[in-house]
């Protein structure tokens, strides 16, 4: 007899890996909140490299973060952002 | 939470200032405490703006920003000490000129920070949630207000220079300065709503908080508001709210940019 799933993920096999975007977003949200986060690398996706979040992939990251870096500049400041930038360059396979 | 803190912080000054005038009844001790209370928040607003100013590094657009608010309200702080000095004994013409000349360039100053702070708008406008009409509709309904509430006092007080009252220059600078300043609070506002949602939008909240305060400051010096028989000071209450606003600004954008350099580590 089939036990039922008891948990959030059970019975649904291995989970696919966060995209990078995903990973990108997680990394900004605890600065710029969850939808922020979602809302700038989707426009900045979009603006400067003419791509959908999904389609982004790690040789994207480095044009995505310098799109994104006016911005965080401004309302984070230099030292911040540039922070920032390298921990997601570091951590966003 | 610390941010929720921040605005309500303002709110309980309010109520303390409210409660404590009312008990004081009017009269010549509640002038007294008037002129002397508002050395608290005018101090809070300096050291907000300076703990904003140095949360940031060399080069930064927002440093600038903060630094000529944090000596705009220092200039201001030492307007207010003069004016209590004032009131004990009388000073020489020159401190005064020396004031007015001080005021004058507060003004201006003020103008200028709001605008470097205004230009944020550009770059969060890109990630913009809010509808065109919100915009325009935003910005018409603040530059009407702002020259409802200032414009009249701009024109008495040009008359007044016009007719060769050259003490009413300086309050004929902070009136048109009122309206260029009142005026960006709309940028403010729509900064404040397009980063809605995360840590970033609470220092622009509360400056649009700040902004609106001095608002209803002008509204209520310019319709001469006193509320009951004893003229509680509602100019006061607005100004000191406005002043402990834009210490929880200056305090919230500190949290935002330490915040961030935490979790880039």
């Amino acid at each position: 007899m089939q036990q039922p799933a008891t948990g959030r993920g059970e019975g649904r096999g291995p989970q696919a890996p966060p995209s990078i975007s995903q990973q990108v977003e997680d990394r900004l949200a605890p600065c710029l909140g969850d939808f922020n986060a979602k809302v700038w690398v989707k426009v900045v996706a979009s603006r400067e490299l003419g791509l959908s979040p999904e389609e982004i992939t790690r040789q994207h990251l480095e044009p995505l973060l310098d799109g994104l870096r006016g911005s965080l500049n401004m309302f984070l400041g230099n030292a911040a952002a540039d922070e920032l930038c390298k921990k997601i360059i570091r951590e966003v396979r | 939470m610390r941010y929720l803190r921040l605005a309500v912080f303002p709110l309980l000054y309010g109520a303390a200032f409210a409660l404590f005038a009312w008990w004081l009844g009017g009269g010549p001790s509640l002038d007294s405490a008037v002129r002397w209370q508002i050395l608290l928040p005018r101090a809070l607003g300096a050291v907000g703006c300076f703990a904003a100013f140095t949360a940031f590094t060399k080069g930064d657009h927002l440093r600038r920003a903060w630094l000529l608010l944090a000596l705009m309200t220092l200039g201001f702080l030492l307007n207010d000490l003069r004016r209590i000095v004032h009131y004990m004994r009388d000073l020489p013409p020159v401190v005064d000129a020396v004031f007015l000349a001080l005021l004058v360039v507060c003004n201006v100053v003020n103008v200028v920070a709001l605008g470097i702070l205004a230009s944020a708008w550009r770059k969060a406008s890109s990630f913009l949630r809010t509808r065109r009409g919100v915009v325009v509709l935003v910005s018409v309904v603040t530059a009407g207000v702002a020259l409802v509430v200032a414009g009249p006092s701009a024109v008495e007080h040009y008359r007044q220079v016009a007719a060769g009252n050259w003490r009413g220059i300086v309050l004929m600078v902070s009136a048109v300065a009122d309206i260029l300043a009142l005026c960006l609070i709309s940028p403010l506002v729509l900064t404040a709503i397009s980063l809605r949602g995360g840590p970033i939008a609470w220092p622009w909240g509360l400056l649009s908080a700040s902004l609106i305060c001095w608002l209803l400051f002008d509204a209520a010096a310019g319709l001469g508001w006193v509320l009951g028989s004893d003229h509680f000071p509602v100019t006061e209450l607005f100004r000191a709210m406005a002043l402990t606003y834009l210490f929880g600004a200056g305090l919230a954008q500190r949290f935002v940019v330490m915040h961030a350099r935490k979790m880039a580590r």
